[in-house]
């Protein structure tokens, strides 16, 4: 499906409130690295309704990835708290924590990060065989979702006989297989040619109008940006500004 | 050591300074040519102390294992020739009646030559500037006991030397170094050596009572020496004796105007003294003109024997120690291999601004280089510790016989260390060549490289070679009947070819598994199936080691093309506890895709765990086969005698003696010449051979448990044998080990091989052999009917009746009196009885089970220590799995993040890793179990072991063994991937992400 840039922001409406996935307060986060503190994130609030395909943006080095990584709970906070679907992820043990990950949360990344050992179903149906699905059905599933990426003839082939546009779409369909709430996606399109971008965007956004899953899209490209239906901006580990596109 | 493998070790020491200056050299060419590279090489090797530790470890190994196979050859030359030495002092030639060849003569007990002799050679040898002293001696062994102590010895050695003539021999000092003059003793005294007073628990001023003629005579401790051959301790591990002047030991012994040989010294000292034999000997020679008499290389001919004992020594601990050195090798290759792997993007970033293959090959050199150096060092003086370990241990082994020193040679330490660095450096040589090779883009990227359907033409090129060289290596191993080359080459052979054949395009996993499949084929086959399909060549312990690495290497390829299936049992395991299904997942897909890293991984274990299960299987079936129920031929103690004075029928003595005969169920009599006093030949030839013979009474066959392993022709049974050589003087029985194998050929040349029979045969021709007595000069014709079961192990030689043995020989050098008691008796206890109610006729008696336990701890001893040495190769496998394990964390750190983002707990990833190099360690452990196990029941079963040794009737696999070391193997495995697993679990997934 084609994407509609938009290039004018407008506020976020309270509204959502009723439907909230994701709500942050006050999140401060430093790195300490011994001899320097670096704060990457410095009081950062923030609400995305479920549904939502959300866009953060910001030059390098603002906080984008930090933020993504804190509130997908890959990362710890130093101050604030963060609640998804109600749950506050710092209260929860490792142990739960990763569960609950598991089952809510589907990742895409920059650089794909497949398992480049394992083929393509291999790889999708693995977050199923962490929650305990049962083999077979995991590998039904995961053939599914290949296919609805338009990866089925791809399925028994290694990451490193595909295209890196059938890589991402790969990760996309890993991300999306345990049907998760919220989807991380970290640069999904840094390593892609634009033609590429746009296919895999025109992809993760039709998936987020069909199954209302939740998209958090960190990327520093505004026309990825303009492709979903809000944009939050981020300098020096603040959010600087949030509005929907015009 | 003065020599190794039969090359002098100054010249392996010189051509190895050499090799190791040229590896200094490249090292300061680099340095001096490419300052910047040998930098880059340096500082690489200070990254990450904690695998540059592993890998000074890994390296050290094989300087390890050099330096204590060489550290233990030293020992063992300086300890035996120390105790040599010790006991021959300056008596450095003897003359005897001429009894055979110089290898072979010595002195024989009972035999005596009037002491002219030696006043007529003092005289001829006057003023001869090599010889400054010649001393006549006499010797008896006596039987003694210290009355006091009630500790008796039935065989100690009475000396008379001629006080007149011992200046030149270092005259004799008491154990504190006092002078003793030997005319100023009182009648009656005499001079004890040390270790016959420590088993008499005599001290000076004692009243001892000797036994001659079965006659009791006291004599008086004036005074105790140290052992040497004047106090009559003429081998290492003897009971010694005692000694006086020359005219009062004649009159003891009532052997008047008599010796038993003559000692010569030559000017120099101890030690210098031997290097003048040649010349003495021909001086002696001269002197002696025809006379009947002959001179001994005494002292050299035993520094020969120290040297050689220690050579063998050297050579099985270098041998076996192979497997561990060819397991560090492979380690060495792995650790540049995965280095290579770990920077292969900044080596591309090197490459790509302008670095030249050459001087990333450089690079990689210099770090080597630096590594090499450190752990030779290292390694050498590891070497040195584990040297005198095994010395301890053999000290506990054979303390008896010597004294064993832990010595290190300069030169060993310097030829050890050179090796090492040597072998290290060829293996980083050719292990860098090999990770310079590589395109810049996809290493830049870190992309795996592209797995092609058809081979490059290196295959090809590679292939073909091996094809060429494999077919030459068999055409001269089967041109000069020789198994080495002729094996490597039928195993090169169809792996060059699947290699070559890679090129058109062949499936390698099909092409692999075929040739591996043929080479495992080739090398476990039974005997039986082996000599029909392919030429019987001969091999030696080499074989041991080639066996194990072509099997290994075929083993492993097999396993690594095929490890799919293998590793599918693995995955049925992870559905079972579909909980860890996503653990065992990645655990297996990791390793096959590393197929290089994964089998040389595998082949490391396999390779030492290989030699440890034969070594321990032989371990085991010799033993059983040696200590056996069969062992002692039926009877329960051995009652020796050397004396040749009379004695009544052993019954009558032992009745008269006040034996609690009741005990006794039966006896029989076994008289036996020593190969040194006995002459045989094959009929109608003229080369007489040494052979032990024994004559042996009715009640000895009628009474032994004897099986004949191969019988003649027209004897149906066993008894059939024995009875017709009880009745017949014309006919023989022989032991196995005067057969030859169809491969194998031991011993010295001068023993005695009977031809016409093999060992393997079953069947025989009766074949017909000359015995006879050098000293009388009288011979006989008997014929052998039979070849004795070597399940026999305490009773060996070739078998004649009372009557044959009386018309060739005068006397025995010693008579065994075989005892079998009635059930309940206590036959240790029974033997001392015997032992010290037959005092007076000198008769050692002992239980036959407890001389085999004996015998057998001290072989097993050995066994245990070599077993022990060859395990040292397990922390090369250990090592690996700890450098892959380190590696795999550091190279999956952001694979890691994303498992642990879509869900994977912490201790999933833990355990992905442990399965991983548990899998690693048990297909290793368990190919090498399986090779080991069916190779050695192929040995112990082939003609060659059966017909020789008669092992094999049951195969008995020592579990218990090869239990503990695959415990171990796997113990220590799971321990080395424990810590890297953990810090895999622990990684932030966030920072991994981030990671590249």
């Amino acid at each position: 499906m084609p994407a509609t840039p938009r290039s004018q922001l407008a506020p976020v409406e309270a509204a959502r409130d009723t439907d909230v996935i994701i709500r942050a307060e006050g999140v401060e986060k430093t790195y300490d690295t011994g001899k320097l503190r670096v704060p990457a994130l410095r009081g950062v609030d923030l609400t995305v309704g479920r549904g939502e395909m959300v866009a953060i943006m910001g030059p390098s080095g603002c906080g984008k990835t930090t933020l993504l990584n804190c509130l997908s709970g890959l990362d710890t906070i130093d101050k604030g708290t963060i609640l998804i679907a109600g749950t506050d992820l710092s209260k929860l043990s490792d142990n739960a924590r990763t569960e609950f990950r598991a089952r809510e949360m589907g990742f895409v990344f920059q650089f794909y990060n497949l398992l480049p050992v394992l083929t393509a179903v291999e790889n999708v149906e693995l977050p199923l065989l962490v929650s305990g699905v049962r083999p077979k059905e995991a590998r039904q599933r995961a053939l599914e979702v290949l296919a609805q990426v338009g990866l089925e003839r791809w399925a028994n082939h290694k990451p490193a006989e595909l295209s890196g546009g059938q890589r991402q779409r790969v990760t996309i369909a890993r991300a999306l297989v345990n049907r998760p709430a919220i989807v991380w996606a970290d640069e999904p399109t840094g390593d892609l040619d634009s033609q590429t971008a746009d296919e895999v965007m025109a992809l993760m956004r039709e998936l987020n109008q069909t199954n209302r899953q939740t998209f958090v899209v960190v990327t520093h490209d505004p026309r990825i940006g303009g492709m979903c239906d809000r944009i939050i901006r981020m300098q020096d580990g603040q959010i600087v500004s949030d509005g929907t596109a015009a | 050591m003065e020599n190794l493998f039969g090359i002098p070790m100054q010249s392996i020491m010189i051509a190895l300074l050499v090799a190791f200056g040229l590896c200094l050299g490249v090292g300061g060419w680099i340095y001096l040519r490419h300052r910047i590279i040998f930098r880059m090489g340096i500082r690489n090797a200070r990254r990450r102390p904690a695998q540059t530790s592993l890998i000074v470890i890994g390296l050290m190994l094989s300087t390890l294992i050099i330096a204590a196979a060489l550290t233990t050859g030293d020992t063992l030359n300086y300890s035996i020739k120390s105790t040599v030495l010790d006991i021959l002092e300056h008596t450095d030639e003897l003359v005897v009646p001429a009894n055979g060849d110089d290898a072979e003569a010595n002195v024989q007990p009972g035999v005596t030559f009037p002491q002219q002799v030696a006043a007529d050679l003092e005289a001829a040898l006057a003023g001869d500037a090599v010889i400054d002293g010649v001393m006549p001696v006499l010797t008896q062994p006596v039987p003694i006991l210290n009355p006091k102590t009630q500790l008796s010895e039935p065989m100690v050695t009475a000396v008379g030397i001629d006080p007149a003539a011992l200046g030149p021999f270092g005259g004799l000092r008491d154990i504190e170094g006092n002078d003793i003059e030997l005319t100023a003793l009182p009648e009656g005294a005499v001079v004890l050596g040390k270790t016959t007073a420590e088993r008499l628990d005599a001290v000076v001023g004692d009243t001892l009572t000797v036994y001659v003629e079965n006659e009791p005579h006291d004599v008086t401790v004036a005074a105790i020496a140290s052992d040497s051959i004047l106090t009559g301790m003429q081998d290492p591990g003897q009971a010694g004796g005692f000694v006086m002047a020359l005219d009062r030991a004649q009159a003891l012994l009532e052997l008047p105007g008599q010796i038993s040989f003559i000692a010569v010294s030559n000017a120099g000292g101890v030690a210098d003294g031997a290097e003048a034999t040649d010349a003495a000997v021909t001086a002696i020679e001269q002197a002696l003109g025809e006379a009947p008499y002959q001179a001994v290389r005494v002292k050299q001919r035993a520094l020969d024997m120290a040297e050689e004992g220690a050579n063998v020594f050297t050579s099985i601990f270098l041998v076996l120690g192979l497997f561990s050195i060819a397991a560090g090798i492979l380690l060495i290759f792995l650790i540049f291999v995965l280095l290579a792997a770990e920077r292969k993007p900044e080596m591309g970033m090197a490459r790509a601004v302008g670095m030249k293959r050459r001087q990333l090959t450089e690079m990689f050199l210099a770090e080597g280089i630096a590594y090499d150096l450190v752990s030779a060092m290292i390694g050498a003086a590891l070497g040195v510790g584990v040297a005198f370990v095994i010395a301890g241990v053999m000290g506990r082994l054979v303390g008896e016989f010597f004294d064993i020193v832990p010595t290190a040679h300069w030169r060993s330490l310097v030829v050890a260390y050179s090796l090492g660095v040597v072998v290290t450096f060829a293996t980083i040589a050719i292990s860098s060549w090999r990770v310079s090779r590589l395109n810049i883009v996809r290493a830049i990227r870190d992309i795996p490289e592209p797995q092609r359907q058809r081979a490059g033409n290196r295959w090809l090129i590679f292939g073909i070679l091996g094809v060429v060289l494999g077919a030459l290596l068999m055409w001269v191993g089967a041109d000069t009947d020789k198994l080495f080359p002729y094996s490597i080459g039928i195993s090169l052979l169809p792996l060059s070819l699947a290699a070559a054949l890679r090129r058109f395009g062949l499936p390698a996993r099909l092409l692999y598994t075929v040739a591996s499949l043929f080479v495992l084929t080739y090398w476990l086959l039974p005997d039986s199936l082996h000599q029909k399909l392919f030429p019987v060549l001969s091999g030696g312990m080499e074989m041991f080691f080639v066996s194990g690495v072509m099997m290994v290497a075929a083993a492993t390829m097999a396993i690594i093309w095929n490890a799919e299936v293998a590793t599918s049992l693995v995955g049925l395991l992870g559905r079972t506890f579909s909980r860890w299904l996503p653990a065992v997942k990645t655990a297996v897909a990791y390793p096959l895709a590393s197929k290089g890293r994964t089998g040389m991984t595998i082949a490391m274990f396999s390779l030492i765990v290989f030699s440890l299960v034969m070594m321990a299987t032989i371990d085991r079936n010799f033993t059983e086969l040696f200590s056996g129920e069969e062992a002692a031929a039926g009877w329960d103690i051995a009652a020796t005698r050397v004396a040749s004075d009379p004695m009544p029928a052993f019954d009558q003595a032992l009745a008269e003696s006040g034996v609690d005969t009741s005990k006794v169920a039966a006896t029989g009599r076994l008289r036996q010449v020593a190969s040194y006093s006995s002459e045989i030949r094959m009929a109608g030839t003229q080369e007489w051979k040494r052979y032990t013979i024994n004559g042996v009474d009715a009640a000895f066959i009628e009474h032994s448990h004897l099986p004949v392993k191969i019988r003649a022709t027209g004897y149906d049974s066993d008894a059939a044998i024995w009875e017709a050589l009880r009745q017949n003087p014309d006919l023989a029985v022989i032991d196995g080990f005067a057969l030859e194998g169809p491969t194998v050929q031991v011993g010295s040349p001068s023993n005695f091989i009977l031809q016409g029979v093999q060992a393997g045969d079953t069947t025989m021709e009766p074949i017909q052999v000359e015995i006879g007595d050098p000293l009388s000069g009288r011979t006989r014709t008997v014929t052998v009917i039979g070849v004795l079961d070597p399940k026999v192990s305490m009773i060996f030689g070739l078998f004649v009746n009372d009557a044959a043995f009386d018309q060739v020989f005068a006397q025995p050098n010693q008579t065994t009196y075989y005892v079998q008691t009635q059930p309940g008796t206590d036959d240790v206890a029974f033997a001392k009885e015997i032992k010290a109610k037959l005092i007076a006729y000198g008769v050692q008696a002992e239980s036959l089970e407890k001389l085999i336990e004996q015998e057998t701890a001290i072989s097993r001893g050995f066994l245990l220590l070599i077993e022990g040495f060859m395990a040292l190769g397990l922390v090369v496998g250990i090592a690996a799995l700890g450098v892959i394990a380190f590696r795999s964390v550091v190279e999956r750190r952001q694979q890691i993040g994303m498992l642990r983002a879509i869900g994977y707990q912490r201790s999933m990833v833990a355990a992905s890793f442990l399965i991983e190099s548990t899998m690693i360690t048990v297909l290793g452990v368990g190919s090498g179990t399986i090779l080991g196990l069916i190779l050695s029941r192929n040995l112990m079963t082939s003609d060659e072991f059966t017909g020789s040794s008669g092992a094999a009737a049951t195969f008995l696999v020592p579990w218990g063994t090869i239990a503990l070391f695959v415990g171990i193997a796997l113990a220590a495995g799971l321990l080395m991937a424990y810590i890297p697993a953990r810090k895999a679990a622990s990684v932030p997934i966030a920072d991994a992400l981030r990671y590249e």
